[in-house]
């Protein structure tokens, strides 16, 4: 019954304009003959709208479903035409707000009211997209303004840079050259040393004999030149006995005493407890000496900010897995430099005590001071080196971010935007990363390009986050639209471990073409 | 080194399957058991005596055996359009047996009246022109067709009925391990129950566990002692799973030889060959519905559904049988051509010196032996035959045979309309979105998670609007939660027992998706009633008559359980165990899901419920799929053989999940798979949660067209479709057929697994090669086809022709009439009153012939004689189109194109007299008429000059 209706509707307008015809078309179907759009075929023209595909390109067919390629034209007076799909004409769906496309005519004409709302809501964007702009027009100048400082910063840098490595070069060479003599001198003067020592230590062997001697002569109480089992143990209770007690008893239980091994065993003695005693003392005064050095260090060194990445590793840690600490992206990092100062001194300190209780003479000593200045000038040229160097790294890579066409999304590095829904909290930090309740859900990767292989700076992709249990790593598509404030509009995950979020920004705000209204109203 | 490890493990890991998860023959008691028997040595004879007509279709007789004296009696009854069925059980039985006897069609099976002649060696049936030879000793049955031997039981002398025995008290086995008790049990099974002395006595009414009467199988007559009885399989363990068996075993064992026969085919479901394989060097084929995680391809491993029945093929003649057993059964196969093997038996009675021939040997673990034998003589007959017993398929409705898009999982209700628009946007047809288990509160099916899903009324009526329908998941297993209504309606029901029990008669618990779950004991029809009503629309709060159904798990899987399923030593309904059932749950859930949807509706909508386990039967109640395949080429090639098999074995309403459900299929490999699935009877989409999403318009603009234009192909198709699958409703003709199906003397279409035809007019020979430039096409003879877009005319044989990525190799068979519908809108629905174009493509002769079966796509009222059934004739420049003889009246549509493949020149078409507007395309040869002015479902006709 329906597709009677139809056909006696289709043939009864032919005059007039077609159904489903773009009115800016209608000479199309004046006259007799119908030509199909691409110029293939003609016929008469009641051929049009007759409810059969005729035409190849479905042009005949503008206001029936009979060609699967065809197109309808609502024409929805008080809002504005538009193309349906043929597939769409008479299926019982009302698609067009003036109903047009259903002859059933159970469709109502919502147009004006549809008219109205689109045009309101359309007045909301561009109200919010020029409010939007004008934020944006802040964002490029600040943008634009910190790319050219960056510029000029790499140039200082590494004009710096280069001046500093040839500075580190040349100590470098003067070091190395000055070392092999001091070591030389300094091998010698050990061996002379060592020499020494030995020395030292056999005089002051003998030295402990007499004083043995003497002791025997204490124990020896009756004088009578025999050391008897009694006179030992007597002595040995004495407070001053320099044999500890036990080894009296040990002598004494073992029968007959040599007074070669009482001598022996006394000088053992007195030579270890002056060991002990240049232990102690040294061992004091580098404690002394550390004391007085520690403050001074923390004088020179500013105490650290809490190191914010630090922190949050253990959060991005959160699947259980080890994640491996990420280079410190910050640039200004210098007071880790200073951190390592520290250490090296320490490990210094360690070694001081030795090169103390050295003395070389005269020559060689001057050929250590030599090197050893030739040293502290080269470490201060590599940490000089080193602290350019880094921060001329920084810069670079920092400047190899694509932060839009005009700078426009500089800003948002180094900022963080949370959405709550009601399971999760997503946050995004622009060309940084992306996570969901902590977990790193992708670390800043790229701008997406278009279908058009063209960068239309609104997709961002954060790759590589944490990886899903027996899955992918997780990954962040971020679509970014314009907004009068930076926010996440929506977050989701279409698929395990990819997530989607809609992030609302100033910088994506062009420029809006009719803005009498707005001005009017701003 | 460590990267070495690290890929070595992940290797591992993606290695598929673990198959350990699951029994060989030798950890399977009586596979090994009855695997293990000697041909040839069976012992068992007729006694002469005892044969003797039951009634008019019936003949019964004794069977005993040389050594032992148990008695079994064997029934031979002959069914209407020569199908013969044999049943055998003890004599005495100590219990019944199972018998799956819902797998039986509505219809009551109807009796042929037979013959029997004796005499002094044999015994003969006689029915129409066939008959069944009965040679007493040794036991043998010869099923003749004509004067054809066609096949042959116990030829090989592998019949044997495991006798049931009551279990003896406890012999002294302290101190033995179960294992070692196992292994002897094992070789002593099958020997000692053939040496009794004597049968056991009597036991009357049902066993209810190890009782007192144990002690009569100690008489003495036995002459087996009781540590021999206590040695045999009264139980066994695997893995670390332990099944008391406490009725010990039963199990059946039979062979049969298909003589003058070269292929065998179905024993769905395998990941294997169309043409079944020898079983020599591997297991058995396994029929034991699992879940199995990541299934390998080309074994016989058991996968999700059951149906034991091969179709036996030759050019001269087909012949099918069904074992009907609902417990786990091995089948082993073999091809010969030499007589030697079957040996004297067989040699004596066949004349050429090579005739093809396969044996067969079936193996169950308890219930009924159980056989039907449907002599054909064409596959055709073969489908009649099964159809007569077990019942044709159903009519789905319109929506069921259009596209499905699911994933597990749609997030949200604004995920759903967000997809659902997406077709409307890039102007794909789709009937139905599903939802997967992530909807539900808690796996607590039945219910919404309230978050997701506030408003799910809402969405569905959303849906609906354009003609769409949805889908959710429900499974088997209750989540056992106290303070759910659900479960704890379950467990206090009072009038029947909703749970599957455990051994010791408490509810079973195991574990699935929710965590610990109950299974509802669909068995039982007290337990199935109460499902059904719980599709209620108050008691399936949020649901719609546009919401349908998905029963997934119904193996059942259970994640803790042997072989992850059930143990077999949980009990059912009638205190069956779950060894006699297993296979058949599946289908008494699916049934009761579909029933569920026909009391919701007062029986005035037609139900859609997809199921993964199936048995025989459940062809009429929905369609299944092929489970969890994987998104590679080689399980796209597989899905052909596995639907074929489906439907050689009865089932047309089949589908695999378009782009595999595991892994992220290639671009490529999405779109082949979207070209393959619109010419399969069950076409959904579906992919695994952890993949990335797939949805048609996510591969670039180039690929979305593709895939719409494949999916616009099967919208065209639906009228032609939709009557195969009112044809499948009538006898059960396969929807997805193999080449040879229509053309069984062509025995070069025997392997062919990699075309099929869409019904008795279309054949597709999809591309399944990746970057495929050249593609080999059979059409096998003798009718020219056509190209169905090209309109090409081509002689049969093998054709080469160039594919690009937008290729559909599709192919109109000449002869033949289809119905199409060249408009497709947003869903099928919305097609209903659009009108038709009928290709007619003309044969070698310059005739066609078809049909077009019409009615309202969703309701019962064709039952009320609302449809129409035509029959469209091309002969001697005339088109006809007649009413059936069986047709009621629905009103249909007009045709506005009728287009006629196969002109050499201009025809000039008039009706009544009155000239039709025809054009003639040279190049197509063909000629188009316009609007011709006619309704499908009317009587007219058309003259051509």
């Amino acid at each position: 019954m329906l597709l009677v209706c139809i056909a006696v509707l289709a043939f009864v307008p032919v005059s007039s304009l077609p159904r489903g015809a773009n009115p800016k078309q209608a000479n199309l179907y004046k006259g007799s003959q119908f030509q199909c759009a691409d110029g293939s075929q003609s016929f008469p023209m009641e051929y049009v709208n007759d409810d059969y595909c005729d035409c190849q390109d479905g042009s005949d067919e503008p206001g029936t479903s009979a060609c699967p390629n065809g197109s309808f034209f609502c024409i929805n007076k008080q809002f504005k035409g538009q193309y349906i799909s043929s597939s769409r004409v008479d299926d019982g769906i009302c698609d067009c707000c003036d109903g047009s496309d259903e002859v059933s005519g159970h469709c109502v004409n919502n147009c004006k009211e549809l008219g109205a709302h689109i045009a309101e809501e359309a007045k909301k964007i561009r109200r919010e997209q020029a409010i939007g702009f004008q934020t944006r027009l802040g964002y490029v100048a600040d943008g634009k303004a910190a790319k050219a400082r960056r510029d000029q910063d790499i140039a200082v840098f590494a004009a710096e840079h280069e001046k500093l490595k040839q500075e580190l070069d040349e100590r470098k060479a003067y070091k190395e050259q000055v070392e092999g003599p001091a070591k030389e001198a300094k091998e010698a003067a050990k061996v002379e040393q060592e020499k020494i020592e030995a020395e030292k230590k056999a005089a002051e062997k003998e030295k402990t004999k007499a004083a043995a001697e003497l002791e025997l002569g204490r124990i020896d109480k009756d004088t009578d030149g025999v050391i008897s089992p009694d006179e030992l143990l007597e002595y040995g209770k004495s407070e001053d006995a320099i044999l500890p007690y036990d080894d009296v008893t040990f002598l004494v239980e073992g029968g007959e005493i040599e007074t070669a091994t009482l001598v022996d065993m006394i000088q053992t003695q007195l030579l270890s407890r002056k060991t002990e005693k240049e232990r102690v003392e040294a061992e004091e005064k580098k404690k002394e000496e550390k004391r007085a050095k520690k403050p001074k260090l923390r004088d020179i060194v500013p105490t650290p900010p809490a190191p914010v990445e630090d922190d949050e590793e253990d959060l991005w840690g959160e699947d259980g897995k080890k994640i491996e600490k990420q280079p410190v992206d910050d640039f200004d990092d210098d007071f880790y430099e200073d951190m390592d100062d520290e250490e090296d001194e320490e490990e210094d300190d360690s070694v001081a005590p030795v090169r103390n209780t050295v003395s070389y003479d005269p020559e060689t000593q001057k050929l250590i001071d030599v090197f050893e200045e030739a040293e502290t000038l080269y470490n201060e040229a590599k940490n000089r080196h080193d602290g350019v160097k880094r921060q001329l790294d920084d810069v670079k890579k920092l400047n190899n971010i694509d932060f839009g066409a005009e700078e426009e999304f500089f800003v948002l590095k180094g900022q963080c935007f949370e959405k709550r829904d009601e399971q999760y909290t997503y946050k995004l930090c622009p060309f940084d990363r992306s996570d969901q309740d902590g977990t790193n859900i992708g670390r800043w990767d790229s701008w997406e390009l278009g279908a058009d292989g063209v960068n239309h700076y609104n997709v961002m992709m954060y790759n590589k986050g944490n990886s899903c249990w027996q899955g992918p790593q997780r990954s962040t598509r971020v679509e970014v639209i314009c907004g009068q404030e930076n926010q996440i509009i929506s977050a989701s995950e279409p698929a395990k471990c990819e997530y989607a979020y809609v992030f609302a920004t100033p910088a994506a705000c062009t420029k809006v073409q009719d803005e009498t209204e707005i001005h009017d109203e701003l | 080194m460590s990267w070495w490890f690290l890929l070595s493990f992940l290797l591992l890991l993606s290695d598929a399957v673990n198959r350990n998860n699951f029994k060989t023959c030798d950890q399977s008691g009586f596979c090994k058991r009855l695997r293990g028997m000697e041909p040839n040595k069976s012992g068992y004879y007729a006694d002469p005596g005892t044969v003797a007509q039951l009634n008019s279709s019936s003949v019964s007789f004794t069977v005993k055996h040389e050594v032992d004296k148990y008695e079994h009696s064997v029934v031979l009854r002959v069914l209407k359009d020569n199908t013969v069925r044999l049943t055998a059980q003890e004599r005495e039985p100590v219990r019944p047996r199972y018998s799956p006897v819902d797998s039986f069609g509505d219809a009551p099976l109807q009796d042929q009246s037979c013959t029997l002649s004796k005499s002094a060696q044999t015994a003969t049936l006689s029915f129409s022109s066939n008959k069944v030879v009965l040679t007493y000793n040794p036991l043998r049955l010869d099923v003749y067709a004509g004067e054809e031997l066609v096949a042959s039981v116990n030829a090989r002398g592998l019949f044997h009925v495991e006798t049931q025995l009551l279990k003896p008290s406890l012999i002294s086995r302290v101190g033995q391990k179960l294992s070692d008790l196992g292994s002897q049990a094992l070789s002593l099974g099958s020997k000692f129950i053939k040496s009794f002395k004597s049968k056991p006595s009597k036991v009357g009414g049902e066993e209810e566990g190890d009782k007192p009467e144990e002690e009569k199988n100690e008489d003495d007559d036995l002459g087996i002692s009781a540590e021999e009885i206590a040695k045999m399989d009264w139980e066994e363990s695997f893995n670390s799973h332990h099944d008391s068996n406490p009725r010990g075993p039963r199990a059946i064992s039979l062979d049969v030889t298909f003589v003058g026969f070269d292929k065998l085919y179905g024993l769905p479901e395998h990941a294997d060959t169309l043409a079944l394989k020898g079983t020599g060097n591997t297991d058995p084929y396994r029929l034991y519905n699992l879940d199995v995680f990541e299934y390998e391809l080309d074994n016989p491993m058991a996968l999700y559904g059951a149906i034991p029945y091969v179709h036996a093929l030759s050019a001269k003649r087909s012949v099918g049988m069904m074992w009907l057993n609902a417990a786990e059964t091995w089948v082993d196969i073999n091809y010969s051509n030499e007589k030697s093997i079957v040996g004297r038996v067989l040699s004596s009675i066949l004349s050429s010196d090579e005739v093809n021939r396969v044996d067969t040997h079936f193996m169950s673990e308890s219930g009924l032996l159980d056989l039907f034998l449907f002599l054909g003589p064409t596959p055709k007959d073969v489908t009649k035959q099964y159809s007569n017993v077990f019942g044709p398929s159903y009519l789905p409705p319109m929506f069921a045979i259009s596209y499905h898009q699911c994933r597990w999982n749609y997030n949200d209700q604004n995920d759903v309309l967000g997809v659902d628009s997406n077709f409307d946007k890039y102007d794909i047809p789709m009937d139905v979105i599903w939802l997967d288990i992530e909807h539900t509160n808690g796996k607590r099916y039945f219910s919404w998670d309230g978050r997701k899903f506030p408003d799910s009324k809402a969405m569905l009526s959303a849906l609906a609007d354009k003609g769409r329908n949805m889908v959710t998941i429900i499974d088997p297993h209750i989540k056992v939660d106290k303070s759910w209504d659900l479960y704890s309606a379950g467990r206090d029901h009072v009038s029947c027992g909703i749970y599957v029990k455990n051994k010791d008669g408490g509810n079973f618990e195991g574990h699935c998706w929710p965590g610990t779950s109950s299974w509802v004991d669909y068995t039982s029809p007290c337990a199935r009633q109460w499902w059904a009503e719980q599709f209620a629309y108050d008691k399936y709060q949020g649901s719609s008559p546009t919401l349908f159904t998905w029963n997934d798990m119904n193996e059942p899987s259970v994640f803790n359980g042997p072989e992850v399923s059930m143990p077999k030593d949980n009990l059912h309904a009638e205190n069956w165990e779950h060894r006699d059932v297993h296979n058949i749950y599946g289908y008494y859930m699916h049934r009761a899901t579909r029933d569920g949807q026909l009391y919701r509706s007062q029986n005035t909508a037609r139900p859609f419920v997809l199921s993964r386990a199936f048995f025989v039967g459940s062809h009429r109640v929905g369609p299944i799929w092929t489970g969890d395949n994987h998104a590679s080429w080689e399980h796209l090639r597989m899905s052909i053989p596995m639907l074929l098999s489906l439907n050689v074995a009865g089932y047309p309403f089949v589908g695999a999940d378009v782009g595999g459900f595991f892994g992220n299929p290639p671009t490529e490999l999405l779109v082949r798979w979207y070209q393959v699935g619109v010419l399969q009877p069950f076409l959904r989409a579906h992919a695994h949660i952890d993949t990335r999403r797939r949805e048609p318009w996510l591969f670039g603009e180039e690929n979305t067209a593709l895939i719409r234009d494949a999916l616009i192909l099967r919208y065209q198709l639906l009228p032609y479709i939709y009557t195969q699958f009112y044809k499948a409703s009538i006898d059960n003709s396969p929807i997805m057929r193999p080449l040879w199906y229509d053309h069984p003397e062509d025995t070069s279409l025997y392997t062919n697994q990699v075309e099929f035809q869409l019904g008795d007019s279309l054949l597709s020979s999809p591309v399944l090669e990746s970057n495929e430039k050249s593609h080999v096409i059979v059409l096998p003879g003798p009718q020219v086809w056509y190209d169905y877009h090209s309109y090409t005319k081509y002689s049969a044989g093998t054709i080469h022709i160039p594919v690009k990525l937008s290729s559909i190799p599709l192919y109109i068979k000449g002869g033949s009439i289809i119905a199409t519908k060249m408009r497709v809108r947003r869903s099928s629905q919305l097609m209903e009153s659009d009108p038709y174009t009928l290709i007619v493509a003309l044969s070698t002769q310059g005739e066609a012939k078809g049909e077009a079966y019409i009615d309202d796509g969703k309701s019962f009222e064709y039952k009320n004689n609302k449809f129409s059934h035509q029959l469209l004739d091309f002969a001697s420049n005339k088109l006809s189109c007649r009413r059936a003889a069986n047709s009621g009246q629905y009103d249909s549509p007009a045709v506005e194109r009728i287009i006629i493949l196969g002109l050499d020149s201009p025809l000039s078409a008039s009706l009544n007299g009155s000239p039709l507007v025809s054009t003639f395309d040279k190049t197509k040869k063909s000629v188009t008429i316009k609007k011709p002015n006619v309704v499908l479902s009317e009587e007219w006709s058309i003259d051509f000059l």
